[in-house]
């Protein structure tokens, strides 16, 4: 366990990618519910989490993140950086009004976005591959996740909503 | 053999909380699983790996068996304790529910030692105990976090 390392190129970027990710969040117009947002950011901080701590770290190991091996305060700033990336999915969900029909596409634009995000974190040596791992099989990793995220949420988003809106009702008759 | 015991433990677990009479809405058991899992992970990693404490098996089913355990199992069993009982119920049941439910998640603890998925060097169990209770309670304080600075204010929009 380490405190920083070497602050150079992936520590600069990752806050500087970090800080702009939040304004998104922060500034952009609001198109979900306060309940929707604390879940969709804690959901892509758990999503990065879970597979750091199960692919990327003990038996398989498969990359490292930032410049060990081990703990470091940047790989907080990487799991954080993953929230609005959750935030991001479900509010463009919103906005492009996904539907059966579309669904496919936006979920393999996704994939294909998150294969470009590693490529350039591995350029920016904030992700390092070891243990024969590569590029390409981040595609069906993130073509998975994307997919889970995406029917969870269609599910979320066709049940609770009804109970917001009876819940409004009954504030209003009150 | 841990690989099935561990994944029947964890097949349980998620028909029990399937089953089971919820008393949080969805999205209230999405984050109340989701912080519980990141703090369980962390904690694994912090004991497992950096501090070493607790080893684990380098056999491929039973590192299976203990991911099982760290990252549906255990998060699992917390948000059946959170569901249980009633929204009024008194501090002594709540407290009740938390050690029955720390108590269940040491007994998994306990095989996963005497199936040889996990090995203690340094450590000793009323450790995990206290941990486990403390689990309970950050799940108990992130609800009602949530409750006061997510669902309240969001319902104030609403009544506007």
């Amino acid at each position: 366990m380490i405190w920083i390392g070497k602050f150079d190129i992936n520590e600069i970027s990752l806050l500087i990618f970090t800080v702009a990710a939040y304004l998104f969040v922060v500034f952009s117009p609001k198109k979900l519910r306060r309940e929707i947002t604390c879940m969709s950011l804690l959901w892509g901080i758990s999503t990065g989490i879970v597979y750091d701590f199960t692919i990327g770290g003990g038996l398989l190991d498969l990359y490292r993140e930032n410049d060990t091996n081990h703990y470091e305060f940047f790989d907080l700033v990487y799991y954080a950086l993953y929230g609005p990336f959750g935030y991001a999915f479900m509010y463009f969900y919103e906005v492009m009004k996904i539907r059966k029909r579309t669904f496919g596409y936006y979920i393999a634009g996704w994939a294909l976005f998150g294969v470009l995000a590693q490529w350039l974190f591995t350029i920016l040596h904030i992700i390092t591959y070891q243990n024969n791992y590569s590029l390409p099989f981040a595609f069906p990793i993130f073509l998975f996740t994307q997919s889970v995220t995406g029917l969870f949420y269609h599910y979320v988003s066709t049940v609770y909503p009804n109970k917001k809106l009876m819940e409004k009702e009954k504030i209003q008759t009150e | 053999m841990a690989f099935a015991v561990y994944f029947f433990i964890g097949w349980i677990s998620i028909i029990c909380f399937f089953v089971q009479k919820k008393k949080l809405s969805v999205v209230e058991n999405t984050v109340l699983f989701l912080c519980v899992l990141i703090v369980n992970l962390n904690w694994t990693w912090l004991i497992y790996e950096e501090l070493g404490f607790i080893t684990y098996s380098h056999d491929t089913w039973n590192f299976i068996a203990y991911l099982i355990k760290r990252s549906i199992i255990i998060p699992l069993i917390v948000l059946i304790s959170l569901n249980f009982g009633r929204t009024d119920a008194s501090l002594f049941k709540k407290l009740t529910h938390i050690i029955v439910s720390s108590l269940v998640i040491l007994a998994v603890t306990s095989i996963s030692h005497y199936l040889k998925v996990t090995t203690v060097k340094d450590w000793s169990i009323l450790y995990d105990f206290s941990y486990y209770v403390a689990l309970h309670i950050f799940g108990l304080l992130i609800h009602k976090w949530y409750q006061t600075y997510i669902v309240e204010k969001e319902n104030e929009v609403l009544t506007r």
